[in-house]
């Protein structure tokens, strides 16, 4: 009876071991993305799939999935929203330097839904380590008048879910945010927003790395080589993305 | 230690404070209520009790943070009374405490309520006792322990609550930047040293919390017996 049993077993076996090879003919690579990349990674992708990848989004953010890394996660290519944890990880040898890329600037908005005055908050990031939150709190320092009542997001897209849902009158959000959300409803008030001039606040630096650790390497290297090309570059500025122009001076 | 986390150490403790005490102002009737009801809505009304130990806490918040705005007639309605926002406030995060703690401490008080001897009651009634005497000098001193409990969960569980405040807090220091906010923010600025010294007191200070509680349960406990 037994006997019968294991050679059931094994027809099982067998079949679960063709099903999976089938499924597995694209390698899976397994991405750490900063949250606020994430819709957007999953827009690019769904726009031009990568052959023979299949990629699959862990999101998190850059403090998180940095913890995350050091600790053995076992990510293959981690994007950051900015430009201090990919560094550090090549520092301490979690990541691979020849594979650091720029693939994208933050560009901040201020955004003022309503006219009438809410409040008198303003809603931004967290600069303790936010990027987007840093860049903000330098705009906000020399051009709002002082003294200024912040409300720390979480990260960007938590600022802008203040202003949504109307707890605060102002706040310096993401212009991707606004633009997905824009695409998302169609409604006329993500469109009542100001692009800050890009001299007036510190770079927000994006930036990713291959992950040293990876076995898939050749895959990795091809999601970055995607993430760079010319044409998700320019598909990253219709989604509220700038782009660095020479990569070379990273 | 920072300055910064003694202050979110202390807001902590007054955040746990407050939601418990409030929590047992307003739970003890119901509980009572409760207790004593046997319709057809009490598992709906004892589900409904229990709904934040299954939700999670940062759509509670997000639901929360939708309430209190301006644009929602309750945010209104507050602003109308008080003046101020809720939302970013500390009085708003005490808000988003008590549906958080509500089932920790609602569900030892129903039990304490069913498990009360009725002879006791009977005697009361027939000495001729009014209802609100003896709701005031026998069910609830027989219901201490139970009061200890739901206490000392209520606030217990309050001292660990993160993705609700996260939502509805802003992280301002001294209203809504509770223990668990200022460690999230040292392990997001990967300041670990801070992280672990803060989560190490925040570990003791619990740890103290409900030993004492405990203790003092105990004790009524035996007194009783």
């Amino acid at each position: 009876m037994s006997k019968l049993y294991n050679t059931w077993l094994g027809y099982f076996l067998c079949v679960i071991c063709m099903f999976s090879c089938s499924v597995n003919a694209k390698e899976t690579l397994q991405v750490a993305v900063a949250s606020n990349f994430k819709t957007v990674l999953q827009t690019l992708l769904k726009k031009s799939p990568l052959p023979n990848i299949d990629v699959k989004i862990s999101a998190a953010s850059s403090g998180v999935l940095y913890s995350q890394i050091v600790h053995g996660a076992p990510f293959d290519v981690f994007l950051s929203a900015d430009d201090f944890r990919p560094k550090s990880l090549i520092k301490e040898g979690y990541a691979e330097q020849s594979s650091l890329i720029t693939y994208a600037l933050g560009e901040l908005a201020l955004w003022q839904p309503k006219a009438e005055k809410v409040n008198d908050k303003v809603a931004i990031a967290n600069p303790r380590f936010s990027p987007y939150g840093r860049a903000s709190e330098h705009y906000a320092s020399n051009h709002f008048k002082k003294p200024i009542n912040y409300v720390y997001g979480n990260n960007i897209t938590h600022a802008f879910q203040f202003v949504q849902s109307g707890n605060v009158g102002v706040g310096l959000v993401a212009v991707s945010s606004l633009k997905a959300a824009y695409s998302n409803t169609q409604d006329q008030k993500y469109l009542e927003y100001t692009v800050l001039p890009t001299n007036q606040y510190p770079d927000i630096i994006q930036q990713g790395v291959i992950i040293s650790s990876t076995k898939k390497h050749a895959s990795a290297k091809q999601l970055m080589q995607f993430l760079m090309a010319e044409a998700t570059q320019q598909q990253l500025i219709e989604l509220g993305y700038r782009i660095k122009d020479n990569n070379a001076s990273k | 230690m920072l300055q910064s986390d003694l202050t979110a150490l202390w807001l902590t403790i007054k955040l746990a404070f407050i939601t418990a005490v409030l929590l047992l102002v307003f739970c003890i009737p119901l509980a009572y209520k409760l207790a004593g009801y046997n319709g057809k809505f009490k598992p709906f009304l004892e589900a409904l009790i229990a709904m934040p130990l299954v939700l999670p806490p940062t759509l509670l918040g997000f639901y929360l943070l939708v309430l209190f705005s301006p644009d929602h007639a309750f945010g209104q309605f507050w602003f109308w009374l008080t003046g101020t926002q809720l939302a970013f406030s500390f009085q708003g995060v005490v808000i988003g405490s008590l549906f958080y703690s509500l089932p920790f401490v609602m569900q030892p008080l129903v039990a304490g309520f069913k498990h009360i001897n009725q002879t006791y009651n009977e005697a009361a009634i027939a000495l001729g006792l009014s209802p609100f005497k003896r709701f005031v000098h026998l069910i609830i001193p027989l219901l201490k322990p139970s009061i200890g409990s739901a206490f000392a969960l209520g606030f217990a569980h309050t001292l660990g609550e993160f993705g609700l405040v996260l939502m509805i807090g802003g992280n301002i220091q001294g209203q809504t930047q509770v223990v668990s906010i200022a460690l999230y923010d040292h392990v997001e600025s990967l300041n670990y040293t801070a992280a672990h010294q803060l989560s190490l007191i925040l570990l003791a200070i619990s740890f103290a919390c409900l030993v004492l509680l405990f203790k003092f349960n105990k004790s009524i406990v035996g007194v009783k017996q």
